[in-house]
C-alpha cells in the first residue's frame, strides 16, 4: 500500500515536472566509517524518460557503468542494470562487479525501481583529495529482436562526469547541518 | 538585382533550376513517405494484442506462461522501438536523398557543361571572328550545335575572304585617289609654267628677244610654281616618312612664340601659360606651322594658345576664330588625302597627328560656335607620367 501510494506520488510528480532533459550527480556526504572512509549518497537526477521507461517495460534492460577515480589514479568501477521480469511484472536491477554481483529487492512499480536504481552508496578512502564519478550509459540488446538500442540517443548523453572534493564536501555538509 | 539575374551563365540558371525542381518534389515526397510509413506502423499492431498477452502470462496454466510472457515481450520490443526504428528511417531517407541531390547536382553540372562548353566555344569564337582573328572551330558537337559550327566556320572563311577583298578595294582606291590628287596637285603649277613658257615661245617667234624685266618676271612666274610642286613633294614624303623625333626638354611658350611672330602679319597670336616637355622641338615647329597655315587659310585672324598643367597632362589649346568646321567634318580631317579646302593634299594634319603621336601625345580637334563668330580648337595632350618615364629612360640610356 505504502509503496503504491509513493509510486504514485512519484509518477505525479514525473508527470507534472518541467523536467530539464539534462541529467545530473548529486553527492551528499552520509557518514565516516571506522576506518576512517568517508561515505557518500549518490543520485542520479532527471533521469526520467517516458521512452526510456517504455524500453524498460518492453524487457530491454538498462545498464550503467560507475567508475570512481580517486585522486586521479586509483579506479573502481561496477555496472548496474535494471531489468524487467515479464513473468511475475517486476523490476529488479542487480550490482556486478569483478565476478560478484548483488540484486535489489523486487519493484511492482517502476517509477519506484528508478528512484533506488539511481541511487548508490560511494566510499572514498582516506587521504583522497579528489574523487572523479563517471557514470556511462551502455547499449542495451532488444533480444526478440535481435537488436541493439543505443540508450545513450534515448537518455539524451553518454556519460556524465562529476569531480569533487570529499573533504571540501563534508564540510560544507556539516555546515549546512550547523545552520 | 535583375541584372545580376541576366547576367548569370545560362548553364548556372539551368542548374540552379533543376535543383529548385528537385527540392520542390524531393522534400515533400520524403515527408510523405515517412507520414506513410508511421501510419503503416501503427496500423500493423492490434491495440487488443498487448491486454490479451498480460492475461495470458497472469493466468494459472504454467504451461503457456512462459512463451505468453516471451510474446509479450516481442510484442513490447517492437512496439518500444518503433519511434526508434521511424527516427533511423528519417535518418536514412534524409542522407539517401541528400546523397541523391549531391549525385544529381553533380551529374547536371557535368552534363550542363559539357553541352554549354560548345556554346562558350562559339560564343569565344564569334567575338574573335568580329575582332577581326581567325579561329579554328573544331566541329565536335552533333546535331543543331555541329550544323551551327559548319555555319560558324563557312562564315568565318567567307568573312576573311570579303576582308581580303575589302582590304585590296581600299587599297586601290587609296592609290587611285593618290594619284588623283598628284596628278592634280602636279597640273596646277604644271599649267602656268607651260604658260610662261608659251609666253617666252612667243616672245622669241615675235621679238627675237626678251628684256631682261621680261624675263626676271618669267623666271620668277616659273620659280613660284617649282617650289610649290618641290612644297607637295616635301609634303608626300614627310607623310610616307616615319618620324624619327629627337626627344628633349623644351620650353613650350619660347618654343611657339618665334613661329606666331613669324605669322604676326596674317594672323594675330595670344599665348598664355607656360609648360616644359619632353618634345622634338624641330618636328613640333613644323605641326605649329601646319597649324597656324590651316587657321590662315581658314581665313583667322587671331589666334589664342592656352598651355595649361594638371596632375596628369600638359595641356595645349590652340584656337583661331577661323571659318570653323562642320562637325561631320571633325573626324575625317585626320584621313590622308581627305582635304575640305581648295588647293589642299589632305595631308597636312594626318601628318601633324602623327608627329604628335610619335612624340607620345594625342591630338584632337573640336568646334564651337557663338552668335556671331566660329572657333576651332586644336587641343595637344601630353601625359605627364608617359613624359616621366621617357625622361627617365632618355636619362638612363
Amino acid at each position: 500500500m505504502n509503496n503504491g501510494l509513493i509510486g504514485l506520488i512519484l509518477y505525479l510528480a514525473h508527470w507534472l515536472s518541467p523536467g530539464t532533459g539534462v541529467s545530473e550527480i548529486d553527492i551528499a556526504f552520509l557518514k565516516k566509517t571506522e576506518n576512517n572512509s568517508s561515505v557518500f549518497q549518490c543520485r542520479l537526477e532527471s533521469v526520467d524518460n517516458r521512452q526510456l521507461e517504455q524500453l524498460i517495460d518492453a524487457g530491454i534492460p538498462l545498464r550503467f557503468k560507475f567508475t570512481y577515480t580517486f585522486n586521479d589514479q586509483d579506479t573502481v568501477s561496477f555496472f548496474r542494470t535494471l531489468q524487467f521480469e515479464m513473468i511475475d511484472f517486476t523490476y529488479t536491477w542487480t550490482d556486478s562487479s569483478n565476478g560478484t554481483s548483488t540484486s535489489s529487492e523486487k519493484y511492482s512499480l517502476i517509477h519506484l525501481a528508478m528512484r533506488d536504481f539511481c541511487k548508490w552508496k560511494l566510499t572514498v578512502p582516506q587521504n583522497s583529495q579528489t574523487c572523479r564519478i563517471e557514470v556511462t550509459i551502455l547499449p542495451s540488446r532488444a533480444e526478440q529482436l535481435n537488436k541493439v538500442v543505443d540508450m545513450s540517443k534515448i537518455w539524451g548523453q553518454q556519460k556524465l562526469v562529476r569531480t569533487f572534493n570529499p573533504s571540501a564536501e563534508m564540510s560544507r555538509r556539516n555546515q549546512a547541518k550547523t545552520k | 538585382m535583375i541584372r545580376f539575374l541576366k547576367n548569370i551563365e545560362i548553364e548556372w540558371k539551368i542548374l540552379v533550376l533543376a535543383i529548385i525542381i528537385l527540392m520542390a518534389f524531393a522534400f515533400p515526397f520524403q515527408a510523405f513517405y515517412l507520414s506513410h510509413l508511421q501510419s503503416t506502423i501503427r496500423l500493423s499492431t492490434d491495440p487488443e494484442l498487448e491486454p490479451l498477452l498480460i492475461t495470458l502470462v497472469k493466468s494459472p496454466d504454467e504451461t503457456i506462461r512462459p512463451e505468453a510472457a516471451a510474446s509479450l515481450k516481442r510484442h513490447r520490443q517492437w512496439q518500444a522501438l518503433v519511434p526508434i526504428f521511424i527516427e533511423e528511417q528519417k535518418r536514412s531517407v534524409f542522407l539517401f536523398s541528400l546523397t541523391l541531390f549531391i549525385l544529381i547536382v553533380f551529374a547536371a553540372a557535368i552534363t550542363v557543361k559539357k553541352l554549354t562548353r560548345p556554346l562558350r566555344s562559339l560564343s569565344i569564337a564569334a567575338e574573335e571572328i568580329g575582332k577581326g582573328n581567325l579561329i579554328a572551330i573544331e566541329n565536335k558537337s552533333g546535331g543543331s550545335l555541329g550544323k551551327l559550327e559548319n555555319a560558324m566556320n563557312t562564315m568565318q572563311n567567307e568573312l576573311a575572304k570579303l576582308r581580303e577583298k575589302i582590304r585590296i578595294q581600299a587599297m586601290e582606291t587609296a592609290w587611285r585617289d593618290i594619284a588623283r590628287v598628284m596628278a592634280h596637285e602636279i597640273k596646277n603649277p604644271l599649267t602656268p609654267i607651260q604658260l610662261t613658257l608659251d609666253r617666252i615661245q612667243e616672245k622669241i617667234d615675235n621679238e627675237s628677244t626678251i628684256s631682261p624685266p621680261d624675263l626676271a618676271k618669267f623666271v620668277n612666274r616659273i620659280n613660284s610654281q617649282v617650289q610649290s610642286l618641290e612644297r607637295l613633294v616635301n609634303d608626300f614624303r614627310s607623310f610616307a616618312r616615319e618620324p624619327e623625333p629627337q626627344l628633349r626638354n623644351v620650353n613650350l611658350y619660347t618654343t611657339i612664340k618665334p613661329v606666331s611672330e613669324d605669322l604676326e602679319e596674317s594672323i594675330k597670336t595670344s599665348i598664355n601659360g607656360d609648360a616644359t616637355v619632353l618634345i622634338d622641338p624641330r618636328l613640333f615647329e613644323r605641326v605649329l606651322l601646319n597649324l597656324w597655315k590651316n587657321s590662315i587659310d581658314a581665313d583667322a585672324t587671331r589666334m589664342n594658345v592656352t598651355i595649361e598643367t594638371n596632375q596628369q597632362n600638359i595641356v595645349l589649346s590652340i584656337t583661331d576664330n577661323g571659318s570653323g568646321i562642320p562637325s561631320e567634318h571633325l573626324e575625317k580631317v585626320w584621313v590622308p588625302y581627305v582635304t575640305f579646302k581648295k588647293g589642299g593634299t589632305g595631308l597636312g594634319l594626318p601628318v601633324v597627328k602623327r608627329i604628335i603621336e610619335s612624340m607620345n601625345g594625342t591630338i584632337t580637334l573640336t568646334s564651337s560656335t557663338d552668335k556671331i563668330n566660329h572657333f576651332t580648337t586644336f587641343t595637344i595632350i601630353f601625359h605627364k607620367e608617359l613624359l616621366s618615364a621617357l625622361k627617365i629612360g632618355s636619362e638612363g640610356s
